[in-house]
């Protein structure tokens, strides 16, 4: 299977959360901060940190390691705003 | 009946975290007869220690990568036969309270269960990472050693290709000697403390399974060709939006780095953590006490049934100190027996005063641990003013030092309210061990409102159409 980041084909295995397939891409930044339009990437893997947000299909920010791969996904990376919703995933 | 998770409204007991302790408590409820609801995160059990690659990898052999997984594998095999067992996977708690009848409510993150009440709860929530701070940690590339053994556990990812570990804790060798064996090439394994502290417990303190498990990792990585540096850190990384380079330097006993002993190595990766801070926010939302003799890790306070006072409430494992899955995993099993006693399970005192005794033993290891992992305080001195130190709302450590030197900020609450630290979307869970330090090197006295930043009315980000 496969999904886009940022228009990107990325290869993915079934099972895999997204944060591992932009990982074994070598994609590193997934989101950029607010104020500073800092990179950021996968920090604690777990869920926890809330630092890999990315959207997919268009959805607001959703934490990349917590969520499973789907065929088709289309991932793009998270410019955190101060009109966005709650976070999911 | 694992999978089933009708809805329901009450049931006798929760016990919260399916880690080692949550899972010696759940076995332990169960044979005596009482029904349990297992509530965790992930959707395998296992927590962060027995973390497993998802069904679908189809892995043979998931005991390879574990300790201890004779025992633990045998109390779910149980578990799962048992038709008092409910498992609700994949769903977090995210809002806790106490019912005036004695009993908990929780409201949980899963469309078909999204609130249970119970009269009694184990709360088994483990602990998160403490990351000491430090100019670059915030570049992409940069994780946490949990991080990565989470990926390599559950993903069968590696962080990098070219990857620095360093830090302190016992994470620290068996996650690079897992590395190792899956040909990661470690740049360096840099430890802050020094293992030759290990050698200074006495035999009671430091028992021949836990010897021979550190004896294995090292094996492992000499194998590999990687020999751990003591009183070493990876005190900065650099790169042009990710790592690329990363500063190591020597340290001092207490973590102050030797003037002129820094060199720098080429990485695309850097692990890195400071040892664990338990994760007390569920306990708080129930009233439960805390013991802050550590501000930057406060703990659930527990007696040696591991009550926490807060009537109904049990806690074990991680979140009650940091001991280690064999000792959570004998604290899980009193708090499921003392928990099951109160509601009229078949347990009988002297089962609970042997499972007593058992934790009892654990004592000298525990201190060992308290000494060999102590965080040194000259870590205060890695950061630089523009070092982030809170990540969500992108603080910097002149801003946390603006509001404590010149504002008068004395106290945790005072720093959050004057800095934004820890009202980002982790909620304080990375960046308060590190706000509390701070407070209490500025000032000289520990904050008195430890734990303050992990009191949190949502537990964890939930969608507004939940609520």
């Amino acid at each position: 299977m496969a999904l886009t980041f940022d228009g990107v084909r990325v290869e993915a295995y079934a099972g895999e959360s997204v944060a591992a397939a932009l990982l074994a891409a070598d994609e590193r930044t997934l989101r950029r901060t607010r104020n500073g339009g800092a990179p950021r990437g996968l920090f604690c893997a777990i869920g926890s940190c809330h630092d890999c947000l990315v959207s997919i299909d268009g959805s607001g920010p959703i934490r990349a390691c917590l969520t499973p791969v789907r065929d088709g996904m289309a991932v793009t990376t998270h410019v955190l705003e101060d009109t966005d919703g709650p976070v999911g995933a | 009946m694992p999978d089933d998770a009708r809805p329901f409204r009450r049931v006798p007991l929760v016990v919260l975290g399916a880690g080692p302790a949550g899972i010696a408590a759940a076995a332990a409820a169960v044979d005596a007869r009482v029904p349990v609801v297992l509530i965790d995160l992930a959707e395998r059990v296992g927590g962060q220690y027995h973390r497993r690659e998802p069904a679908a990898f189809g892995a043979a052999d998931a005991g390879a990568l574990h300790h201890g997984w004779d025992r633990w594998s045998e109390d779910v095999a149980r578990l799962e036969r048992s038709p008092l067992y409910t498992h609700v996977r994949g769903a977090g708690v995210w809002a806790a309270q106490r019912l005036p009848d004695g009993g908990v409510r929780l409201a949980i993150d899963d469309e078909d269960l999204p609130v249970i009440e119970a009269d009694a709860i184990v709360i088994a929530s483990g602990a998160n990472e403490r990351i000491v701070p430090f100019p670059g940690w915030d570049l992409p590339g940069v994780l946490t050693v949990g991080g990565a053994q989470a990926l390599l556990k559950g993903q069968g990812m590696r962080p990098g290709r070219n990857v620095v570990i360093s830090g302190a804790g016992p994470l620290l060798l068996p996650v690079a000697a897992a590395l190792a064996r899956v040909r990661t090439h470690i740049v360096a394994l840099a430890d802050a403390n020094d293992l030759r502290r290990w050698l200074g417990a006495s035999p009671r303190g430091l028992p021949l399974s836990k010897l021979r498990e550190g004896a294995e990792h090292l094996a492992t990585l000499a194998r590999h060709g990687v020999r751990p540096r003591p009183r070493t850190a990876a005190i900065a990384a650099r790169g042009d939006g990710r790592v690329e380079e990363v500063v190591l330097a020597r340290l001092q006993r207490d973590w102050t780095p030797i003037p002129g002993s820094e060199w720098v190595v080429a990485a695309d990766a850097l692990a890195t953590s400071h040892g664990f801070v338990p994760d007390v926010a569920l306990a708080l939302a129930l009233g439960c006490r805390l013991d802050v003799h550590d501000p930057s890790a406060p703990s659930v306070a527990v007696d040696a049934w591991q009550a926490t006072g807060s009537p109904g409430v049990w806690a074990a494992g991680e979140v009650t100190g940091i001991g280690g899955s064999e000792v959570a995993a004998h604290e899980g099993r009193i708090a499921g027996l003392a928990a099951a006693r109160s509601l009229g399970g078949d347990v009988e005192d002297r089962a609970i005063e042997r499972a007593v005794a058992r934790r009892r033993a654990d004592e000298p290891f525990l201190r060992t641990l308290a000494r060999v992992l102590a965080v040194g305080d000259g870590w205060t001195s890695w950061l630089t003013p523009d070092t982030t130190v809170c990540r969500c709302e992108e603080v910097t450590l002149s801003t946390v030092d603006a509001a404590i030197v010149h504002r008068g900020a004395c106290d945790l609450r005072s720093v959050k309210l004057t800095t934004r630290c820890g009202m980002g979307l982790c909620q304080g869970r990375i960046c308060a061990p590190t706000v509390a330090g701070l407070l209490a090197a500025r000032t000289g006295s520990a904050p008195h409102d430890a734990g303050a930043l992990d009191r949190r009315p949502v537990l964890q980000p939930v969608r507004i159409g939940r609520l």
